[in-house]
C-alpha cells in the first residue's frame, strides 16, 4: 500500500499564518493507519505550512515545481507512478478554497472518488472499506475501488503534532513539466466582509425571558413550548 | 473577531427582499429573526404556471425521507433569485417525492431522482436530468452530500462553479476565498453551492412544481458501494457534534431525572467541569474551555451558574436556556429562556409532562 | 586499640566513599554537565547556609538533624583524628561528646515516626536508622570514652563491634536505601543547576532555552537528564515536605512530588529501593523495569502524573535538597512533546494554536484589545515611542479580566503616564507552549515577541500578567530581550508611594490577598501588593499560606487545558483557606487566578484584582 498525501500549504483562516488545513492533518492520519508508504506532495515552492503537516506524520515531501494547471501537474506527477491512495483535505485554505482539485484530479485520472472519510480499512479484493462522517454523528459504511482519491473529513481523527518529525522532514523538489495555464478566477477580490446570517427561528435569541420561581409545572410547560418553537423536539 | 456585525443597509434590503413577483417586496418583519415571511392570513388563491420560461435554473434539493428541510428552501429561494421574472426554476429532487412542496418553496418543475444512485454515477444521472432543461444557473446546498455532488457534477460537466455563496443576487455571487479572509464577487457561475442560512427561502406565490419524468440513470460499472446510513443515536452522539445538548452542572442533585429527561428529550448529555470533577458525569461530558466547545443549535443548562471557562465552550451555540436558581448567574444573561427555579422540582414536571402527551 | 578503631571508622567511611563513586559513576551516565566537580568546593557553604537556611524552617527537624548529622560526622572524624594522630584524652572527650550528641539525634529520629508517624514521612527502611544511628553512636561514643579515660582493651572492643555493626546498617541505608541523600546530596549540591539560588542576590527561576538542532530534545529516558540532576533525584530525603505542599496532591490529582522525585530515583535502576512513602493519589502500579536507556514516561511514571504539575514552585520552594522538581517536570515534559507529541487532547489544541495563531486560546491577535476599546488606549506602531509599554496578556481577551485592565489603564491615566500597547502585534508570549514542553513553539514566539518589542522605544514594560512578567523578565533575556519588565502593583505601588496617587482607605469587607505564584515564588514579589492593599483597604488578612509559600490556583503550567482527573479542583481548596482565613473578599493581580478563582461555583468571597480595590480607594491623581 502506498500513500500519497495532497497537501495545499496555507493559512490559517483567523490568523493568517502558515497553517496546514484541518482537513489535510486528518488525510495523513488517514493515510497512516492505511499502513505502508506515505508521502506527501505540494504543487509549488516549499512552505512553511508543509512542514507543519509533517510534524504530524510525513517523512518526505515532493514540492512539484512546475507552472500551469496544478491539476495537470499532479495528474502528471502521478501516473508517472500511481499510488494505491491519493488522500486530501476537504478544501484549501487561503487559495480559491473551493475544494475542487481532488474531483478534478480523480476526473482526469479516471479513479473513484470519495469525500467525508473519517476511517479507513483493510484492503480486501481490490476495494478499500472507509466510513464516511455525515452531520449529527451518523456514519456511512461505503467501498471504493483501489487506486482511488479520499478526502478527509475535518474531524477526522489527528495524529499528534510531533516537533521532532516536523524537523526532520525531508521536502525534495521535483522538476515537473508545465502544464496549460488556467485562466484567473472572474471577479473582484477583496477583504471579506462578514454577514450575519438568517435565523431560521422565531424564537427569542440572547437576553431573552426570565421566569422567576415559576410553579413547577408551569415552567415545564414553558420549556417544551419553548424547545418546540426552536424546533428541538422535531423527531 | 466577532465584534458587532455592522450594519447593511443595501444587504438588508437584498436580504429583505421576497423572491418572486413583478415588484420589489421587502419583508422587514424580524430582522433579527431572519426573513420569516409573515403568515399572510389565508393563502392566495392562485398558482402560478409558467409553461416555456426564457430559461431555466435547476436547484438541486436532498430530501432523503420526504421532507423539504430548511437548507431545501433556501436552495429553492436562491434559484428563484436567480431566474427572476422570466426564468423558471427546476427542481432536481434527490430522495422521495415531495413536490407540492417544492411547488410552494418555488419550483415550477420537477424532477425525482434516487438517492441510491450513489456519489459515481450522481453526476452522470444529474446531467441526464438538467439535459431537457439546459439550466443557465443550477444551485446546490454546500452541505455534505450537496457539496459533493456539485464538485463531481463540475469536474464532470467542466462547467464553472462558485462554491460557499454567502450573498447572492442575480447580477453577482459573493464568496470567501483566501481562507475566509478575502471575498470575490462576480457574476453567479454556471453551478452554485449554498451555505445554510445565506438565501431566504421563496415567499411569492405558489408554483405549480409540474413533476417530470426521472431519466434513465447511465449504467456504469461500480467503483464505489455505498452502504445505508447508520444515523447516531443523540446519548452516543460525540459533544461536539451534536445538535441539542442538556448538561448538568452543580444545581442537579436528581441524576436519575437528569438521564430520564435527556433521553425523552433526545438530547446529548453534557456536564459542567464541577460535576466531571465529583465523578458525576464522564470527564467526556464536559463542557466548556477545556472540555468540549460546542457547535449545537440548543443548550440546555441545568442548575449551571455558568462559569466564564463554561461559558467558553458555548461558543457557537444559537439558543440557550438556563434552568437555575440563581437570578444573577452568568447562564442568564446568555439565555433565551431562563427558569428561575431549583432544577429538582423542574425535571420530574417536564418528564410527567412528556410522558403525559406520549 | 587506635589501629581498631581507625579501622572500623576508617573502613566505614572508605566504604560511604566507594559508594559515592558508584552512585557518581551511574550520574555520569546522565548528559554531561560543565564545572561540575569544581562545584564541590561551594557545598560546605550551600550546605552550611541555604540548605539549613531551608531545614530550619521546621525547628524540630533542624535539631534532629543537626545532631544526628552532627554527630554521627563530626564523633566520627574526631575520633579518627584522635585515633591517626594519638592525641590525647581531650580529643577522644570530644569524640564522645559528639557521640553522645549523635545518640540524642537518634533518638530524636526514632521520636518522629513514633508513637505515630505524619503522614508525609516514608517508613520502610525509615524505621532502621535510629537503631542504626544509635548504635553507631554509643559504640563508638564509649569507644571514645573509654580510650579518653585510658580504660583497658576489654571494654573497648565490644563497643568498636557495636558501633561497626551501626556503621554497617548505616553503610547499607546509604548506600542502597534511602539516606543515599547524604552521598548524593554532596554532588548535587556541587552542580546544582540552578547555581543563581545561592548567590542571594536575585532569584533563578526561568527556563533554561533547549537546543532545538539537539538529537534528543528534552527527557524520554533517565540518561537524558544531566548527571546533577540524577544526583538531585537520589538526594531526596523523602521528608514529604514537597507532597504537603503540592496543590495537585491535595486536589487529589495522580501527582505527588515526593513520589516523583524517588520513581526517577529508581527509574535509574532495573531493581529500585523499595519507595516506602505515600504514592500519588490514584495511581495504578506501573510494572515496567527501570534502567539509565529505559523509558520513564508510561513505564515507570504515569502520564497524568505530569500533566497535573501546576508549575508553581511550591515543591521546590519547600524542598530542604533544594531539588528542582518542576525543572525535571518541563524537561521530562519536553521530551513528551516535542519528541513524541504526546500531550493531553486540550494541552495539544493549546499548543496548535499557539503555534498557528500566536495565541494558545486560537483568538485575532486584533480582538485583544475589545475589552478595552472603549479606553482608546494608543498603539505603538513600529518606530513609536513611549514612557511605558503595557502588554496586555492573555486575559485581555477575557471579558472579566478586561475590568482589570480598564481599572489599570484608568489609574495609570491618573497618575499621567505616557503607555501605550502593542496593538496586534502583541503575540502570546509563549509561557503555556514553554510550560507545556513545546520550547519549539516558545522560541518562535518569543522571537516574534522580541523583534515586535526591540521595534519600538519605550522606558520599561508593564504588565498586569505575572506569567508573562516572568517570561518577559527572566525568559526572555537568554534570548536576547532584556527590559525592565514591572508588574502592575509593582508600578501602583511606586506611583503611591510618590504621591502620585493617593488613596484613602474604603471600609470594605475583610480581604485576604492571594499571592500568584509567577509573581511571588517566581519572582519574589510579594509586598507592594500587600502595601497597596493596606493603602486601599481597612481590614486585610493572611490567609495561612501566603507570601512566599502561598498555594496556587490551579491555572499556571497548562495544567487547566491539561485537565487531569481530580478529586477535587485545586481553586476550591485555595477557595476554602480564604473562608477559613474569614475573608469577605479575595484580592488578586493574575488573569489565571482570577479566572479560577471566579470558576468556584456557590456562594463565595469576591474576587477583585489589586488595580480594582485600588481605584476604588484612589481619591487624587495628577490629572485630578
Amino acid at each position: 500500500m502506498r500513500s500519497v498525501v495532497l497537501l495545499s500549504g496555507g493559512i490559517d483562516p483567523v490568523s493568517g499564518r502558515p497553517a496546514p488545513p484541518s482537513g489535510e492533518i486528518a488525510a495523513i492520519g488517514l493515510a497512516l493507519s492505511a499502513g505502508g508508504a506515505v508521502g506527501g506532495v505540494h504543487v509549488g515552492l516549499p512552505a512553511a505550512a508543509l512542514g507543519q503537516a509533517a510534524g504530524h506524520g510525513l517523512g518526505q515531501i515532493a514540492c512539484l515545481r512546475g507552472v500551469g494547471d496544478p491539476v495537470a501537474i499532479l495528474a502528471a506527477h502521478l501516473s508517472a507512478a500511481p499510488p494505491d491512495l491519493v488522500l486530501a483535505g476537504s478544501r484549501a485554505c487561503g487559495g480559491e478554497d473551493s475544494g475542487m482539485l481532488p474531483y478534478l484530479l480523480a476526473e482526469r485520472l479516471g479513479w473513484p472518488l470519495l469525500a467525508g472519510v473519517v476511517a479507513i480499512g483493510t484492503v480486501a479484493d481490490g476495494w478499500l472499506p472507509v466510513t464516511i462522517g455525515l452531520p449529527l454523528g451518523a456514519r456511512q459504511d461505503a467501498r471504493i475501488r483501489l487506486p482511488c482519491i479520499l478526502c478527509a473529513h475535518d474531524a477526522a481523527p489527528a495524529p499528534p503534532f510531533v516537533f521532532d518529525r516536523a524537523r526532520r522532514v525531508a521536502m525534495h523538489a521535483v522538476a515537473v513539466a508545465d502544464a496549460e495555464t488556467i485562466a484567473p478566477p472572474e471577479g473582484t477580490e477583496r477583504p471579506y466582509r462578514a454577514r450575519p446570517r438568517l435565523i431560521g427561528s422565531a424564537a427569542p435569541a440572547g437576553g431573552g425571558r426570565v421566569l422567576d420561581n415559576p410553579d413547577p409545572a408551569e415552567a415545564a410547560r414553558v420549556l417544551l413550548d419553548h424547545l418546540r418553537a426552536l424546533g428541538m423536539l422535531d423527531a | 473577531m466577532t465584534g458587532r456585525p455592522r450594519r447593511d443597509p443595501r444587504a438588508e434590503r437584498a436580504r429583505c427582499l421576497v423572491p418572486g413577483g413583478a415588484r420589489p417586496r421587502l419583508v422587514r418583519a424580524g430582522w433579527d429573526g431572519m426573513a420569516i415571511v409573515p403568515d399572510a392570513g389565508p393563502r392566495e388563491p392562485v398558482m402560478i404556471r409558467l409553461e416555456t420560461p426564457a430559461f431555466w435554473v435547476a436547484a438541486v434539493v436532498e430530501a432523503p425521507d420526504g421532507r423539504l428541510d430548511r437548507w431545501g428552501r433556501q436552495t429553492l429561494g436562491s434559484a428563484r433569485v436567480l431566474a427572476g421574472t422570466d426564468g423558471g426554476v427546476v427542481a432536481l429532487l434527490v430522495g422521495r417525492d415531495v413536490a407540492e412542496a417544492v411547488g410552494e418553496a418555488g419550483a415550477d418543475r420537477v424532477v425525482c431522482l434516487e438517492t441510491a444512485i450513489g456519489p459515481d454515477a450522481m453526476p452522470g444521472a444529474m446531467l441526464a436530468a438538467l439535459a431537457p432543461f439546459a439550466p443557465r444557473h443550477v444551485v446546490l446546498a454546500e452541505s455534505p452530500a450537496g457539496g459533493d455532488w456539485a464538485r463531481r457534477l463540475a469536474a464532470r460537466s467542466g462547467w464553472p462553479i462558485q462554491t460557499g455563496v454567502e450573498m447572492l443576487s442575480a447580477r453577482q455571487a459573493i464568496r470567501p476565498v483566501g481562507g475566509v479572509r478575502r471575498e470575490r464577487a462576480a457574476v453567479p457561475a454556471r453551478l452554485l453551492t449554498l451555505p445554510i442560512d445565506r438565501v431566504a427561502p421563496y415567499g411569492g406565490t405558489r408554483r405549480e412544481g409540474r413533476p417530470c419524468p426521472a431519466p434513465d440513470v447511465p449504467a456504469m460499472a461500480a467503483r464505489i458501494q455505498v452502504g445505508p446510513v447508520i444515523a447516531a443515536q443523540a446519548a452516543g452522539m460525540p459533544l461536539a457534534e451534536a445538535p441539542f445538548v442538556m448538561a448538568a452542572g452543580h444545581g442537579v442533585r436528581d441524576f436519575d431525572s437528569f438521564h430520564t429527561l435527556s433521553r425523552l428529550l433526545g438530547a446529548t448529555e453534557g456536564a459542567s467541569r464541577v460535576v466531571c470533577d465529583a465523578g458525576l458525569m464522564p470527564r467526556a461530558a464536559q463542557v466548556g474551555a477545556s472540555g468540549t466547545v460546542l457547535d449545537a443549535r440548543c443548550y440546555l443548562a441545568v442548575g449551571i451558574a455558568g462559569a466564564p471557562q463554561h461559558l467558553q465552550g458555548l461558543g457557537k451555540v444559537e439558543h440557550v436556556v438556563a434552568v437555575n436558581t440563581d437570578l444573577h448567574a452568568a447562564i442568564v444573561a446568555r439565555a433565551g429562556l431562563s427558569i428561575i427555579a431549583d432544577a429538582q422540582a423542574v425535571m420530574p414536571a417536564l418528564i410527567a409532562l412528556l410522558r403525559g402527551e406520549g | 586499640m587506635r589501629v581498631l578503631i581507625v579501622g572500623e571508622i576508617g573502613g566505614i567511611a572508605l566504604a560511604a566513599a566507594m559508594g559515592w563513586l558508584v552512585l557518581l559513576a551511574r550520574w555520569l551516565k546522565g548528559r554531561p554537565a560543565t564545572g561540575w566537580l569544581a562545584g564541590l568546593r561551594q557545598v560546605p557553604r550551600r550546605y552550611l547556609v541555604d540548605v539549613h537556611h531551608v531545614v530550619a524552617r521546621r525547628p524540630a527537624a533542624a535539631r534532629m538533624h543537626a545532631m544526628a548529622a552532627g554527630g554521627v560526622l563530626g564523633g566520627a572524624a574526631l575520633a579518627l583524628l584522635a585515633a591517626l594522630l594519638g592525641a590525647g584524652g581531650i580529643v577522644w572527650a570530644l569524640a564522645a561528646l559528639a557521640f553522645g550528641m549523635g545518640g540524642i539525634g537518634a533518638l530524636l529520629v526514632w521520636r518522629r515516626r513514633v508513637p505515630k508517624a505524619p503522614p508525609a514521612l516514608s517508613g520502610g527502611a525509615f524505621l532502621w536508622l535510629p537503631a542504626a544511628l544509635a548504635a553507631w553512636c554509643v559504640g563508638n561514643g564509649l569507644a571514645a570514652l573509654f580510650m579518653a579515660i585510658g580504660a583497658s582493651a576489654l571494654p573497648v572492643i565490644p563497643s568498636v563491634v557495636l558501633g561497626g555493626l551501626g556503621g554497617v546498617a548505616l553503610l547499607r541505608l546509604v548506600a542502597l536505601g534511602p539516606m543515599r541523600h547524604a552521598l548524593a546530596g554532596v554532588a548535587w549540591l556541587a552542580g546544582h543547576t540552578r547555581p543563581g539560588r545561592f548567590t542571594g542576590k536575585g532569584r533563578d527561576t526561568g527556563l533554561r532555552p533547549l537546543d532545538l538542532a539537539a538529537p534528543r530534545l528534552g527527557v524520554l529516558v533517565p540518561a537524558d537528564f544531566s548527571g546533577p540532576e540524577l544526583a538531585a533525584f537520589d538526594a531526596c530525603i523523602q521528608c514529604g515536605r514537597c507532597e504537603e505542599a503540592c496543590p495537585a496532591f491535595a486536589a487529589g490529582q495522580r501527582l505527588n512530588p515526593k513520589a516523583l522525585i524517588q520513581t526517577l530515583s529508581g527509574a535509574m535502576r532495573a531493581v529500585p529501593p523499595p519507595y516506602a512513602g505515600r504514592p500519588a493519589p490514584s495511581v495504578p502500579v506501573l510494572q515496567g523495569k527501570g534502567g539509565m536507556g529505559q523509558p520513564i514516561v508510561g513505564n515507570v511514571l504515569h502520564r497524568d502524573t505530569l500533566w497535573a504539575c501546576t508549575t508553581c514552585r511550591a515543591c521546590v520552594e519547600e524542598c530542604p535538597m533544594l531539588i528542582e522538581h518542576v525543572d525535571a517536570v518541563v524537561a521530562l515534559r519536553r521530551g513528551q512533546t516535542l519528541m513524541l507529541g504526546a500531550t493531553r487532547d486540550g494541552a495539544a489544541q493549546a499548543l496548535r494554536a499557539s503555534r498557528e495563531r500566536a495565541e494558545p486560546g486560537g483568538r485575532d491577535l486584533a480582538a485583544r484589545g475589545d475589552m478595552i476599546a472603549a479606553l482608546d488606549m494608543p498603539v505603538l506602531p513600529p518606530g513609536g515611542e513611549s514612557d511605558i509599554l503595557l502588554w496586555l496578556g492573555e486575559g485581555a481577551f477575557d471579558a472579566r479580566y478586561g475590568r482589570t485592565l480598564r481599572a489599570l489603564v484608568t489609574l495609570m491615566r491618573r497618575a499621567g503616564l505616557r503607555f501605550a500597547t502593542l496593538g496586534a502585534d502583541e503575540v502570546d508570549c509563549g509561557d503555556l507552549a514553554r510550560r507545556l514542553g513545546d520550547e519549539a513553539t516558545f522560541q518562535s514566539l518569543a522571537a516574534e515577541a522580541i523583534s515586535a518589542l526591540k521595534a519600538r522605544r519605550f522606558t520599561k514594560i508593564v504588565t498586569a500578567d505575572p506569567h508573562a512578567l516572568h517570561v518577559l523578565r527572566n525568559e526572555y533575556p537568554a534570548l536576547g530581550g532584556r527590559w525592565e519588565v514591572q508588574h502592575h502593583t509593582g508600578l501602583l505601588d511606586e506611583l503611591v508611594r510618590d504621591g502620585r496617587l493617593r488613596l484613602e482607605r474604603r471600609e470594605s469587607t475583610r480581604v485576604a490577598y492571594h499571592d500568584p505564584c509567577y509573581l511571588g515564588r517566581y519572582n519574589g514579589e510579594i509586598d507592594a501588593p500587600r502595601r497597596l492593599l493596606d493603602a486601599a483597604c481597612t481590614d486585610r488578612v493572611e490567609m495561612a499560606r501566603h507570601g512566599m509559600r502561598a498555594m496556587c490556583c490551579g491555572g499556571g503550567g497548562g495544567s487547566p487545558v491539561s485537565d487531569v482527573d481530580a478529586v477535587t479542583r485545586i481553586p476550591d481548596l485555595r477557595m476554602e483557606q480564604a473562608r477559613a482565613a474569614g475573608a469577605g473578599l479575595v484580592a488578586v493581580a493574575c488573569p489565571g487566578c482570577t479566572a479560577m478563582l471566579e470558576g468556584v461555583t456557590g456562594p463565595r468571597p469576591e474576587i477583585r484584582d489589586v488595580a480594582e480595590l485600588v481605584l476604588a480607594a484612589v481619591v487624587a491623581g495628577a490629572m485630578v
